[in-house]
């Protein structure tokens, strides 16, 4: 029996693109479901429960990615992951 | 293999391990470490990382209580960074299968991250170095070092050298500079020049693309360096280095030989020094005197203000080693923001234009009477003359004099035996001196230009600023008038004049310089051999013939094409 899956497709929006700090962000956001969250550039493919990995994608504002998860609430996942980037990590906030 | 065009400041070929310093002036001291210490290596990193973690969580902590949680998001992401497993594992393994030192691990290591990422974004580059830079901090603790305890010889790359880490470098280890600023004429253009190594400055950034202890090749002919060089590059350049020790080697034959031009003229080949050691190069390349004696290294090697035995001792070496032969010191020039043990100025946004040299002497009298009772005490062990830097102004001039005359009342008044005829001279390196000449050459017994200064404040270039530097340009005619005018009003009062500075040593300016009407030069003592060649190699007839004509000429690359073409028609060995 397979894993339900999700995938769903997100800009870089905020002008900083995706570094330490909107990393971390996603970082935490991924760590409240139990599926596995996958960003895809390209060829590239980092665990976004890895910061590391995430850095190393190195996407400036306007990449596009893929988000794709694994897992029971793979769906809630990559729902809650898209708001983030879609709200720019909240760091245009004030 | 990589290459990196920078500005060549020093000439020579290296071939060496590198020594990477970072901004912080501190460095990876070795590469490997024993297979048997590699438990106690582990701990080490364990507690270093653990150490860097508890500082960025207080960090964090704190910054969240002052300016919100939104400000401290940029430490938990270090933190998440510093704690990573993979990261922990990576570096784990180099210590243990490789034996990597947990330094050199960690620099290695996040260095090639940093390297990935900047292909493709610069941002999260500062945040790889932060890391870096508090894990070497707590992994060298108390062991950090600066660059004057080598053990093995080495090719210093750093982003810039401060005067002070330039002039402590322990030099019997260094064999070559790098740096990713600065230009010539720089403080590490002058400490290269006096090592008598290569040094390439102004590469721009590389820093994060090498680790110490990686093969690196300095050219500092053509101001290249290679970085990871190839079997066939490292072996080409083996060989010129070869090349260049034989052409030394034949040059060393004109030693003993005057400089005397074809007709007959006698020309005084002095050498420039920073360091007491450097005397010995003078001597070695038979040079007729010590030019310029820089004093600075006095005042930057140490934290203390040098005291008058400081002084009187290095002044000691030169003198009673140069004989008869004369030595000329030069005082104080430096900004207050160079000297460590001086207040840090208010309002130094200029420093070239701001306090310095003798405006800064003639400010801490004190100061500058123990330089000058130091200089006057070793007077009367050999031929010593003094100079003053950076004079604008006759007045300056007898103000200086005056504390001269000060000092020497001192000493009288104590019995201290000096030479009260010593010659006292100036630098000629500000437009204004040379606009009242005449006088100047009243007051002083000898005159010195200086070429660098003089360049820079006439043709307002910092020669330190690498976006302006081809802006530098020693060929510009209106510095070549400035020297012409000096030379003229020295001769109607036979004042003697010496010209000190770069140009004095690039073969280009030798005839010229000698057409002009300069009998002295002062130059860098690897200079000497291949200056004197040109001098015994030319008719002052026909300098004057290229002089004339050089300054004819309206622009800055016509007399530099000129002149080139002059030099190889007389010299053809040297003009390439």
């Amino acid at each position: 029996m397979s894993q339900p899956t999700a995938t769903r497709t997100v800009t870089v929006a905020n002008r900083d693109g995706l570094h330490a700090r909107s990393a971390l962000a996603v970082l935490g956001c991924v760590r409240e479901f139990r599926a596995k969250v996958e960003l895809v550039r390209d060829r590239e493919r980092a665990d976004a429960g890895d910061i590391w990995q995430t850095l190393a994608l190195g996407a400036g504002q306007g990449v596009v990615l893929r988000l794709e998860a694994t897992g029971p609430d793979a769906e809630e996942a990559v729902d809650a992951v898209a708001r983030l980037f879609a709200a720019r990590f909240h760091e245009e906030d004030n | 293999m990589q290459k990196l065009q920078g500005i060549a400041v020093s000439p020579g070929v290296a071939l060496g391990e590198a020594l990477v310093m970072d901004n912080e002036g501190f460095r990876i001291p070795r590469r490997f470490v024993t297979r048997d210490t590699a438990e106690f290596e582990l701990e080490r990193l364990g507690k270093a990382i653990d150490a860097a973690s508890e500082e960025i969580a207080r960090h964090r902590d704190a910054v969240a209580k002052e300016l919100g949680e939104k400000y401290a998001a940029i430490f938990e992401a270090h933190l998440m960074m510093l704690q990573d497993s993979r990261l922990r594992s990576e570096l784990e393994e180099m210590i243990s299968q490789r034996h990597y030192s947990p330094e050199y691990a960690v620099s290695r290591t996040l260095r090639r991250y940093a390297q990935v990422f900047r292909k493709v974004q610069s941002r999260n580059l500062v945040d790889i170095f932060d890391i870096e830079k508090r894990l070497l901090r707590h992994l060298l603790g108390r062991r950090r070092e600066g660059i004057s305890k080598l053990t093995s010889p080495v090719l210093v790359l750093a982003h810039d050298l401060t005067p002070s880490e330039a002039s402590n470098l322990d030099r019997r280890f260094v064999r070559g500079f790098v740096t990713e600023v600065g230009g010539p004429g720089s403080h590490t253009a002058i400490v290269a020049g006096a090592l008598e190594i290569p040094a390439v400055v102004g590469t721009g950034p590389f820093l994060n693309e090498v680790s110490g202890g990686d093969l690196v090749i300095i050219d500092g002919d053509k101001g290249l360096v290679i970085l990871h060089p190839d079997e066939e590059t490292i072996a080409r350049y083996r060989h010129e280095a070869e090349e260049l020790r034989s052409l030394a080697a034949r040059l060393e034959t004109l030693r003993d030989l005057p400089a005397q031009t074809k007709d007959g003229a006698r020309i005084d080949l002095l050498g420039n020094i920073e360091f007491p050691h450097e005397v010995q190069h003078c001597l070695d390349r038979g040079a007729d005197g010590v030019g310029l004696y820089r004093t600075e290294f006095l005042y930057l090697a140490s934290d203390h203000e040098p005291n008058e035995e400081d002084h009187f001792e290095a002044y000691r070496q030169v003198v009673e080693t140069m004989g008869d032969r004369p030595v000329t010191i030069r005082t104080f020039d430096l900004g207050a923001d160079k000297v460590p043990h001086l207040p840090d100025p208010e309002d130094e946004r200029n420093p070239a234009l701001g306090q310095r040299s003798i405006r800064l002497s003639l400010r801490n009298v004190d100061m500058f009477k123990r330089q000058l009772r130091a200089v006057l005490r070793a007077s009367v062990l050999g031929n010593v003359r003094i100079m003053f830097p950076l004079v604008t102004t006759v007045l300056e001039l007898r103000q200086a004099k005056m504390v001269l005359a000060d000092v020497m009342e001192d000493l009288a008044e104590h019995r201290i035996p000096y030479n009260r005829d010593m010659l006292v001279g100036i630098m000629v390196e500000v437009p204004a001196v040379v606009m009242m000449i005449d006088h100047f050459v009243e007051e002083v017994d000898f005159l010195s230009i200086g070429t660098n200064d003089l360049i820079q404040y006439t043709l307002a270039v910092d020669r330190g600023n690498k976006d302006v530097v081809g802006l530098y340009n020693a060929s510009d005619p209106a510095v070549l008038k400035l020297i012409a005018m000096t030379v003229e009003a020295a001769g109607r009062k036979s004042t003697p004049v010496n010209l000190c500075g770069q140009m004095s040593s690039s073969p280009t300016y030798t005839m010229l310089l000698l057409g002009m009407g300069l009998r002295q030069l002062s130059v860098p003592p690897s200079a000497v051999p291949e200056i004197k060649r040109i001098c015994r190699s030319v008719t002052i007839k026909q300098c004057e013939k290229v002089a004339r004509h050089a300054l004819s000429l309206e622009n800055a690359r016509d007399v530099k094409s000129y002149l080139r073409v002059e030099l190889r028609k007389h010299v053809p060995e040297l003009g390439q």
